[in-house]
């Protein structure tokens, strides 16, 4: 049929079917473009009509070049169906359109299951080829009736055209990617780097939310009845954050606690203001909040600190410091579960720093959504895979308030250069980020390495690799006058605090 | 004819600091041969009304914005209009977002 149509000049029915699309010697390769030409609506339809006009005439034309088209149709039907990108049906492409409870979806798919299950026995009893085992076919049927019945957002409000926000509200399952961007709106405003989708506002905060609905349920973060401490400096990812995760509360019934944890590192000029923000979103959000501040566990701020060992290395106490003062924190207001506001980049930041200094355990820790660790209160990443650029642009469009001047001891910092690295990688390539984290996830190390054990600090007794904490080792250093003491190896630290005096004496 | 464009330019999540830490500007472009487009608009403001000069780096990188600076004109990601090719219409509100800061 088709060297028929090609015999014409011009006028073809079908343009874009070719020799390569028809005879099997010269298939090129598979490809869906191919297969979205050959399963047309238009080939289907052409092939079955042409077969029932020509059986009227002579010479006729093969009865099953009828049910070659149609078997065509209904692959296309098959595609339209779980590929709609409009709202409303248009004529002649009724299943091409979001799903609702009443829409002729539900009737096709129950059909269209009977006929992949005649496909199914038809290929199963007909094959004879060694390459063609019949185990797969099952489970792939099985996959499709689950995607079909459970995967595709059901779309009860089907009157407002224009207004994507009803849509929204009646899903409740989450869709994929391919179907968060077929919700492109003229109005659109946001250029999704993780996706490449275009999205208007209302869109965009549906997707956004969705994400982490899915990581916190696929992750199983929390638990009915949790209480989940939120560790909240007042900076954007922390107030996404709770500004999520109270709406995700509310709108998939978590059942859960939320509080607010901050930590006071004692910075002049940026702690202190970003404490202020997180005072703010403590009325806004209705949540109880602790503060906790360093010099009240450890006598030290960082303030002090600084003075102490100058602006190398500082960053090392702070972290190893705020890291255990969350874990303090959390003990004290007696919750379930820390939920911290690392996003993909930082993760991603955090992945190229392992690696760059060769911390194989910490590289195979970072990359954790939930770290449990014995003894510990366990930790969760809910923004795990939502992107910084994201993250801003939900605060920027709904207005949050948040803080955001850079740590003033931060810019000598080791991480900066990864950030650097990481943002130009963004601008090159968007999904790098995502590439790097998944690589992170699947690196694994040899059994014959040796990693550190988990044990906890003899000291404080809070978790730690070594007999001291890193935490105990770094206050020792400072309360003895030698800052430099925790930093490095601490191989090294025991040898020094070894040779000290009463080097058993640990000075709280 | 009065090729005078007046647009708003407003510095956000820290990046304020460069500019004397004043957020919103209202600017008036001077009327130019070429068309006023975002590439053009970026190097003006460096020329013109960034305070901090010495920082200018912390702006701009090569020909554009320092990756991570997120641009949006009239609240639409600026990815989606051509980014520095979109030409500047009068009344135009330019929003430039750092995301370069801690969380």
């Amino acid at each position: 049929m088709s060297d028929k149509d090609q015999s014409t000049e011009g006028d073809r029915l079908v343009p874009k079917l070719t020799d390569a699309h028809v005879y099997e010697e010269k298939i090129k390769k598979m490809k869906v473009s191919h297969a979205a030409q050959v399963f047309s609506q238009r080939v289907g339809a052409i092939m079955k009509r042409i077969t029932v006009m020509a059986n009227n005439c002579t010479p006729s034309i093969d009865r099953e070049a009828a049910d070659t088209g149609q078997l065509c149709l209904f692959v296309d039907n098959l595609f339209d169906s779980a590929n709609g990108n409009v709202i409303k049906p248009t004529p002649g492409k009724d299943l091409r359109s979001a799903v609702t409870l009443t829409s002729p979806h539900w009737v096709f798919w129950n059909k269209a299951l009977d006929v992949l299950r005649m496909i199914n026995n038809f290929t199963s009893t007909h094959s004879v080829g060694a390459n063609c085992e019949d185990d797969d076919s099952d489970g792939i049927l099985d996959n499709l009736k689950d995607f079909l019945f459970n995967e595709i957002p059901l779309n009860e409000e089907n009157e407002d055209e224009e207004n994507c926000s009803a849509q929204h509200d009646a899903l409740t399952t989450f869709p994929t990617l391919e179907q968060t961007g077929s919700l492109i709106n003229s109005g659109s405003r946001a250029y999704r780097p993780k996706t490449g989708d275009t999205l208007c506002k209302e869109c965009f905060y549906w997707a956004f939310e969705l994400e982490i609905h899915s990581t916190i349920t696929n992750g199983k973060l929390f638990k009915k009845g949790d209480v989940v401490a939120i560790a909240a400096s007042g900076g954007k990812d922390s107030t996404v954050l709770a500004q999520v995760l109270k709406t995700l509360n509310e709108r998939y019934n978590y059942e859960l606690k939320l509080v607010l944890l901050s930590i006071d590192e004692g910075i002049t000029g940026y702690r202190d203001d970003s404490l202020k923000t997180v005072l703010e979103n403590k009325d806004e959000y209705q949540m109880p909040l602790k503060i906790l501040s360093y010099e009240q566990l450890y006598g030290w701020s960082m303030d002090k600190i600084v003075a102490e060992v100058g602006r190398k290395n500082n960053c090392t106490f702070c972290g190893v410091f705020r890291r255990q003062a969350l874990d303090r924190g959390a003990t004290l207001l007696n919750v379930n579960c820390i939920a911290t506001g690392h996003n993909a980049d930082d993760i991603a930041e955090t992945v190229l720093m392992n690696i760059l200094r060769g911390d194989v355990a910490r590289l195979q820790r970072c990359v954790n959504i939930i770290t449990i660790t014995e003894g510990t209160i366990p930790r969760c990443k809910p923004l795990k895979y939502t992107y910084e650029k994201e993250i801003v642009m939900y605060a920027y469009f709904k207005k949050l308030n948040y803080f955001s001047t850079e740590c003033v001891f931060a810019p000598n910092a080791y991480r900066g250069y990864a950030r650097t690295f990481l943002k130009d990688l963004e601008r090159l390539k968007p999904s790098s980020i995502m590439d790097i984290i998944h690589s992170g996830e699947t690196m694994c190390v040899k059994e014959n390495v040796k990693l550190p054990d988990i044990g906890v600090c003899t000291k404080c007794g809070f978790v730690s690799s070594q007999d001291i904490c890193k935490a105990c080792m770094l206050l020792e250093g400072l309360n003895r006058g030698l800052p430099k003491l925790g930093i490095g190896k601490s191989s090294k630290a025991n040898k020094a605090l070894a040779a000290l005096p009463n080097p058993s004496l640990l000075h709280f | 004819m009065d090729k005078v464009l007046n647009i708003t330019t407003e510095f956000t999540s820290g990046l304020q600091l460069l500019f004397g830490n004043v957020k919103k500007h209202k600017l008036v472009l001077p009327e130019a041969e070429k068309p006023w487009t975002l590439g053009l608009l970026l190097f003006w403001i460096k020329d013109n009304i960034l305070v901090d000069k010495d920082k200018w780096y912390l702006f701009l990188k090569g020909n554009t914005v320092r990756p991570g600076i997120i641009v949006a004109v009239n609240d639409q990601d600026w990815e989606l209009l051509g980014d520095l090719n979109y030409q500047i219409k009068n009344n135009d509100n330019i929003t430039f977002i750092s995301t370069l800061h801690g969380g």
